[in-house]
């Protein structure tokens, strides 16, 4: 699977994708495209799909009808491939109890780039990413020493100093304060500039206006 | 003004608004009935049981200052666990309504500290108790030594608890710092028993007894006497946090969690936070195998802990090969049981691998490699204490073979633990009611269920001691018992 920053392939394909489980309809029938570059915002109320949807393109679930796609390729969450262009954050990512904010963010950035990066380099890209989520003053502290918005906003890290041509993110604006939502809006509208692909489902219509280059409303359906 | 005699009696009966006066009475009765059809006879047959000849001459002369050593590791334990969970804890609601008030918290924390005391004591001269019952019926031993031993064992036993409650009041670096200087006087202090336990009861020189005894209460008042200070150097958010943690626990325990129950006491990481943890240079495997062991010493009492659970869960099983066959089991028990407790405190990376396993990736390997770089800190823990006690055993005259079967058993320890922290939560299906003549039998099942990984550990260590005693040959066997271990986790993981 190759990158397809540069390319005007579809980086995300949903073509009447549904979910049921035991007759439950989890997710009605939807059909979206996102190109490079493109930032899709789902919206609707609670139990609309939302996070189904993202589930289905993080690989995690199946479509009952319909197809997904992501960078021409059916999501198999045990491909490498896959695993290595889309990053995701569905609820808060798991956080080691007994590392810091920066040692947690340099480890998962280690466990991607080890071989490529010199020695030092970690630390740097651990703080740029501090820096950028407005978190730079936690970077020592360990996971039970933060609040919960500032747990998203490290959660938010995480899963961002990973590489990754898709970014899919589950309410980002949960637990911040108007201000944070703001900041990790401009924040995700500059990485969608950067070439990345995203899928937002948000209640937040700060996050619609400012990333949001598609919606997608599930409500209507 | 609310007369501060009376406000505790009231604010106790507004947290308790279900309890009535029959509840108290039903309780005491269940207990009285429990204690009387299960407990006496458990008792008892514990106390026959240790009458083989073997047993008692292991009793009545144990090695030179066995007591001692067993009573230094009940007081630092004690310390240790206090910093955690402390005796003096209250419900969350008391905690703010009444440890909060302005009455002093040596009155107010008292009777929650005695409740706990009395249930380290009771434990303490049970324990006693059964020694002391099954050297009466094998070797006649006078009542007035019993009396002499069940008194010591109650000293020691509430000596125990004024060093639990010790531990929770002072801080985590003071905690430490006691927990050592009470081993080191546990260990440079006479023995307890210095003759044994049957010699030492003065039968020959009556005077030994009252100067034991003496020495003994006057041990126990002196630490009496540290009590209301004790209490009432009890800070109240950690008094607060003690209490929440308990509740959480019993809610969790309440509905068969009992891992999520533990996993409320496990402390908090609080030092070391500049040490460098991530190495830049290493494989990921030995990355990850750094890290985690800095990760252990950011709890230094957890991480100290668990590295003296497993070298004595090491010289368990060594010199459960020096004892008699007879009683090999009862070391090769504790071994397994501790064991599998130790290498719980460095299973964190299996679970928190777990914890992500269902999530969107976040790490660059996958789940099975990150659990496999997880592997590497526990399992080079097992072999350096099974190398250790080899060499202890092997100093003391015990055959090699020991040392070897205590490396195979910690490595497997290990592999039980990894499957066992990859089982994710109690599955509900268990807890669908089963009928049964004595009523819902689904119990039993959530019941093995939460033991299984103990059940395995003590399966293991007992099996291959006893194993290994017969033919040396049957150590073989561990290659098949660890691939069934794997394959049992890495099923649990492709499921989770």
């Amino acid at each position: 699977m190759t990158p397809l920053a540069h390319s005007r392939d579809p980086v995300v394909g949903l073509d009447e994708a549904s979910v049921v489980f035991h007759g439950s309809v989890l997710l009605p029938p939807v059909s979206a495209v996102a190109h490079p570059g493109e930032a899709l915002a789902v919206t609707g109320g609670n139990g609309t799909g939302k996070t189904t949807l993202l589930t289905l393109l993080c690989g995690l679930a199946t479509p009952t009808t319909g197809t997904v796609h992501v960078e021409g390729c059916v999501p198999d969450e045990r491909s490498p491939s896959f695993r290595r262009a889309v990053a995701g954050m569905i609820g808060l990512p798991p956080f080691a109890r007994d590392l810091t904010v920066r040692e947690q963010l340099r480890l998962v950035a280690l466990s991607w780039s080890a071989r490529s990066t010199g020695l030092g380099t970690l630390g740097l890209l651990a703080d740029d990413w501090l820096e950028r989520v407005g978190i730079p003053h936690l970077a020592d502290r360990f996971p039970h020493e933060l609040s919960a918005g500032q747990l998203q906003l490290a959660g938010l890290a995480l899963t961002l100093i990973r590489p990754s041509s898709l970014l899919v993110l589950d309410e980002p604006e949960q637990r911040l304060d108007s201000e944070r939502c703001a900041h990790v809006a401009g924040l995700l509208a500059a990485l969608r500039d950067e070439g990345r692909t995203l899928v937002v489902a948000t209640h937040s219509d700060d996050i619609v206006r400012t990333v949001g280059t598609k919606t997608l409303d599930l409500s209507s359906r | 003004m609310t007369g501060p005699l009376r406000l505790p009696a009231r604010v106790r009966r507004a947290a308790r608004p279900s309890g009535t006066p029959g509840d108290r009475w039903s309780a005491l009765y269940a207990v009285a009935i429990v204690t009387l059809v299960i407990g006496f006879p458990l008792v008892r047959s514990g106390a026959h049981a240790l009458t083989h000849p073997e047993v008692v001459r292991f009793l009545s002369d144990p090695p030179y200052g066995s007591p001692s050593l067993l009573l230094t590791v009940a007081v630092v334990s004690g310390i240790v666990v206090g910093g955690t969970i402390g005796p003096a804890v209250l419900r969350p609601f008391l905690t703010v309504h009444l440890a909060g008030n302005h009455l002093s918290r040596a009155r107010t924390l008292l009777r929650p500290f005695l409740l706990a005391a009395a249930g380290v004591t009771a434990a303490s001269v049970l324990l006693m108790g059964v020694v002391a019952w099954s050297l009466r019926l094998s070797i006649g031993l006078p009542f007035g030594s019993i009396l002499v031993q069940l008194g010591v064992s109650a000293c020691a036993g509430w000596v125990v608890a004024v060093a639990w409650l010790c531990g929770q009041s002072l801080s985590a670096p003071t905690r430490a710092i006691s927990a050592v200087v009470a081993a080191v006087i546990g260990v440079l202090l006479p023995p307890v028993f210095p003759h044994g336990l049957a010699a030492d009861t003065g039968l020959d020189q009556p005077s030994l007894i009252g100067h034991g005894l003496a020495a003994w209460g006057a041990v126990a008042v002196l630490s009496a006497a540290l009590v209301p200070w004790l209490l009432t150097r009890l800070r109240g958010p950690e008094l607060l946090d003690h209490a929440q943690r308990r509740d959480a626990a019993v809610a969790a325990g309440s509905v068969g969690e009992v891992g999520q129950a533990l996993a409320t006491f496990r402390p908090l990481p609080w030092c070391g936070r500049r040490i460098e943890t991530i190495r830049e240079g290493l494989p990921f495997p030995l990355a990850v195998a750094y890290r985690d062991v800095i990760g252990a010493m950011r709890t230094p009492a957890r991480g100290a802990t668990a590295l003296a659970g497993t070298l004595t869960t090491a010289l368990l099983l060594v010199s459960a090969f020096a004892l008699p066959v007879e009683l090999a089991w009862v070391s090769a028990t504790a071994g397994g049981f501790l064991g599998f407790a130790s290498f719980g405190a460095m299973s964190d990376g299996f679970r928190s691998t777990v914890e992500g396993a269902g999530r969107p990736r976040l790490f660059g390997v996958s789940s099975a490699s990150l659990f496999l770089a997880h592997s590497v800190m526990p399992a080079s823990v097992a072999v350096l204490s099974g190398v250790v006690a080899s060499v202890v055993g092997a100093a003391s005259g015990i055959p090699f073979v020991a040392g070897v079967t205590a490396c195979v058993c910690a490595g497997l320890l290990v592999l039980t633990r990894a499957a066992d922290s990859a089982r994710g939560p109690l599955p509900v299906r268990l807890l669908t009611p089963i009928p049964s003549p004595l009523g819902d039998a689904a119990g039993v099942r959530v019941v093995m269920w939460q033991i299984e990984g103990t059940v395995v550990s003590i399966c293991v260590t007992v099996g291959f001691v006893y194993a290994a005693r017969f033919t040396p040959v049957a150590l073989a066997a561990a290659v098949v018992v660890a691939v069934m271990l794997v394959l049992w986790t890495a099923r649990r993981l492709r499921r989770g």
